[in-house]
């Protein structure tokens, strides 16, 4: 009796091996027959993975593109007053003192965000940095102290430390930087954007950079 | 029915199962390709759009400067058209006419089948290194006749370069107004220039550089405005 029921357990679980393999068997064949175009369908899943980047270069165009409305509003709006003689006066004087700002040659403040990053970091990346933060709209950027001008460079010296502007500096690096507070923290936050960016370049070190918001912040 | 002919059907419908299943995966999978590049083809039209948009906008923002500056010249007395020249010659707002250097990059296309595409990230690496050294801000620089700020960016659109808001194709022309022989030499160095040394020297990327005695760059005609800086 006892010998029956083994068998019958046994041919029940024979019977599960079987359809487990014919499962097996079935998935494999039909995955060859279909993998003779497996190759290019890979090759255009990567294409189309790598040309998914485009839609992150889309809105950064998209953003371009409203600096520069921004820009032709703004400037015909100083055109029209520049055609009066007392508005034009006092548009060319505020010129003058937007222009001294911009170089950097006074101190200036500002809302924006501060960025802390504790980790060592080649001179490029200070550069990929900078270029992120300009295209995010930033109007100034202070790195260590030293305020980015027209004249900045950021160059490795013979000891191997970052010098910008002539000066010296060394981790942690704190990048002051002014502009629209809201579009600069979430455009270093996104997915593609400089902050993340940076922890994945740098795993385990998502704790050594620092993103706050800051309101009336003072630069050199 | 035997128990032989039992296994014989579990195993057709097994096998019946694997096919169905493999299958699903793969129509799915095919579907999705197609929508990806679908929407694709929508993003590059629009890329398209935009830049052209863009281009219109260029234009009409450089004539509104010509009429800026023409109307500020007008309001101002000698001493102030001065200082206002010296502080656009520094931020990239003027014209400047001088003696530099011509550096030309490209994709070494016989090293590489990306050579189809002209935006390359060494491309991008190379030109934001090269335009970082102190030599090259000295006057003023331009990339394929677009003038550049200290603001100006460089990034990848589609498979094309964007400076600032206008489009670039190889041979990426560097244009330096300043002393010929400090840029040659610093661009020589490569220490200061590793990675750009580095595609060279594995070549992936060409360069070549002129020395030319006269080289006019046209004014930066970017957004230069600053509404959230403020004085102390």
């Amino acid at each position: 009796m006892r010998i029956k029921e083994h068998l019958t357990n046994l041919k029940k679980i024979l019977t599960i091996i079987v359809f487990i393999i014919a499962i097996l068997i079935g998935s494999l064949s039909s995955y060859l027959i279909v993998s003779s175009s497996y190759k290019s369908l890979i090759d255009r899943r990567t294409q189309a993975d790598r040309n998914k980047n485009t839609l992150n270069e889309l809105s950064l165009l998209i953003s371009q593109n409203q600096k520069l409305i921004a820009n032709r509003n703004s400037l015909e709006e100083e055109v029209e007053q520049l055609k009066t003689t007392y508005s034009a006066t006092r548009l060319v004087r505020q010129n003058i003192d937007d222009y001294v700002l911009l170089l950097g040659d006074e101190p200036a403040k500002g809302n924006g965000v501060i960025l802390t990053i504790d980790i060592d970091l080649a001179p490029f990346w200070f550069i990929d940095i900078v270029n992120d933060l300009f295209d995010l709209g930033a109007e100034a950027i202070e790195i260590n102290g030293v305020r980015y001008t027209p004249k900045t460079s950021i160059i490795k010296d013979m000891d191997s430390d970052i010098v910008v502007n002539n000066k010296k500096i060394q981790k942690p690096y704190i990048l002051k930087i002014v502009g629209e507070t809201n579009l600069l923290y979430k455009g270093l936050t996104n997915k593609s954007g400089l902050v993340e960016k940076l922890k994945l370049n740098f795993p385990n070190k998502e704790d050594k950079i620092i993103l706050i918001t800051k309101e009336d912040m003072y630069l050199n | 029915m035997n128990s032989k002919e039992k296994i014989i059907i579990t195993a057709i419908l097994g096998v019946f199962l694997g096919v169905v299943v493999t299958l699903f995966f793969y129509v799915s999978y095919l579907s999705n390709i197609e929508h990806d590049e679908q929407d694709l083809e929508n993003i590059y039209s629009s890329i398209n759009r935009i830049i052209s948009i863009n281009d219109d906008l260029l234009s009409e923002t450089k004539k509104l400067e010509e009429e800026h500056q023409m109307l500020s010249n007008l309001t101002l007395g000698e001493e102030d058209k001065n200082i206002l020249k010296n502080l656009k010659s520094k931020i990239d707002l003027l014209e400047e006419s001088g003696p530099g250097v011509i550096i030309l990059l490209r994709t070494r296309d016989s090293n590489n089948d990306l050579s189809e595409t002209s935006c390359l990230s060494a491309h991008l690496r190379d030109m934001r290194n090269i335009l970082n050294l102190p030599e090259i801000k000295t006057v003023g620089v331009s990339i394929n006749g677009h003038r550049l700020s200290y603001r100006s960016t460089i990034n990848c659109i589609g498979n094309g370069s964007v400076v600032d808001y206008e489009r670039i194709t190889e041979p990426y022309k560097i244009e330096v107004i300043g002393d010929q022989t400090k840029i040659i030499n610093m661009i020589d160095t490569k220490q200061l220039l590793p990675e750009l040394w580095n595609d060279i020297d594995s070549n992936f990327i060409q360069m070549e550089l002129f020395a030319r005695d006269n080289i006019t760059l046209i004014p930066f005609s970017g957004n230069l405005k600053s509404p959230n800086l403020k004085g102390i």
